[in-house]
């Protein structure tokens, strides 16, 4: 069973990517098999991957025992290209309604093997500003998403706010709470 | 007005481009049509658009080039759309995305955010849901939080704003729902 790594930024050289490659060397350092998803690197389509991307994504996703997404939060929610992720790889013919069962069989499935679900991401803004705002990524994953996971699944939301005021002590502060945080989960 | 056209034409969503043209028929806005299904907009953010986000002109790709000043000149916003799991479809947060980027929905102030859409005092979203109201609010509506809420911080002060939903597309009572629906729609789009 491994780690299903999901990387989400379209810039190579971003803090983003310093976080996901943080992510990458935590898991290896603490033995955890992973996969790491380059959604950008990849060209994954946000409205058609095409059927044979979206049958590849599901076996991994439904073999993966934790899944840790890497994006940074636009609009208070995700980018649209995780959206489109989402969408196409985790929704299968019918959007999952928690009150009927079979509506959500198909993503239950992918979810069955999770041990925990995990979003390191990063804000412009501050903790107050995305608390006016709504928050819409964070309630999705915990509203939407972890309800389908197997009831033992943790759920972790690691954070970074104020991005764009940070200084380069912020910044490695935030790599090594990432560090931390994601060895206890493993 | 700017009207923001994310539906989905492939499946039935209760004839929500239909209702929509009828109930601006009988209002009489001037209306600049952005519909997110023609052309080739990519939904997603690019890396030379996000290499030039904070480099005063943002918008360099020519998919989204004419979307800054159309929305600048825009007194009201309004999204019609099909609501997916996630909230909103992918190709409208797109929108959202590269769209309201730095110089346009906002500014950067020292790091700090200022109203860039102040010209813009109704924001609207049209929504149909499969799912019932309440489930909808157990996953806590993210298409209604992001389009209502989150760009509450970068339009006028005092905009504003309304939602407009058809909840249970696929319920055998729909079709007073869509009654009633239509009747809010006309409601609100005349009264913008």
């Amino acid at each position: 069973m491994s780690t299903l790594v999901v990387f989400c930024h379209p810039v190579p050289d971003s803090f983003g990517a310093a976080v996901a490659a943080q992510v990458v060397e935590t898991l290896g350092a603490a033995g955890a098999e992973h996969q790491l998803l380059d959604l950008y690197a990849d060209g994954f389509s946000p409205v058609d991957a095409g059927a044979s991307t979206v049958k590849t994504h599901r076996e991994t996703l439904a073999g993966a025992s934790g899944l840790v997404l890497v994006y940074p939060t636009w609009w208070s929610g995700l980018p649209a290209m995780l959206a489109g992720w989402f969408e196409q790889v985790m929704v299968g013919d019918s959007l999952p309604r928690p009150g009927r069962p079979q509506t959500s069989a198909a993503t239950r499935d992918l979810l069955a093997n999770l041990r925990y679900v995990a979003a390191v991401t990063t804000h412009g803004s501050s903790k107050f500003v995305n608390a006016v705002q709504g928050e819409a990524g964070l309630h999705f994953l915990r509203h939407g998403v972890h309800p389908l996971c197997p009831a033992t699944c943790k759920m972790k939301w690691l954070a970074f706010y104020n991005s764009d005021r940070s200084s380069m002590a912020d910044r490695r502060a935030f790599l090594e709470r990432v560090d931390r945080r994601l060895r206890r989960l493993t | 007005m700017v009207l923001v056209l994310a539906d989905d034409p492939t499946v039935d969503d209760g004839g929500l481009r239909r209702a929509v043209e009828a109930a601006l028929a009988s209002a009489d806005h001037d209306v600049d049509v952005i519909d997110l299904h023609e052309g080739d907009f990519n939904p997603a953010m690019t890396t030379a658009g996000r290499r030039a986000y904070h480099s005063g002109k943002p918008l360099v790709e020519p998919d989204v080039a004419d979307f800054g000043p159309r929305v600048l000149a825009a007194e009201a916003l309004v999204f019609v759309y099909r609501a997916t799991w996630t909230g909103m479809p992918p190709l409208l947060k797109g929108f959202v995305d590269r769209t309201f980027v730095p110089g346009v929905g906002f500014h950067l102030v020292d790091g700090k955010l200022q109203r860039g859409l102040v010209g813009v005092r109704r924001l609207a979203a049209v929504a149909v849901h499969d799912r019932s109201r309440s489930e909808v609010l157990s996953v806590r509506d993210g298409g209604r939080r992001i389009l209502l809420r989150t760009m509450r911080l970068i339009v006028h002060p005092r905009c504003r704003r309304r939602y407009v939903a058809l909840y249970n597309t696929r319920s055998e009572r729909a079709a007073a729902a869509r009654r009633r629906f239509a009747a809010k729609l006309d409601r609100v789009l005349v009264g913008l």
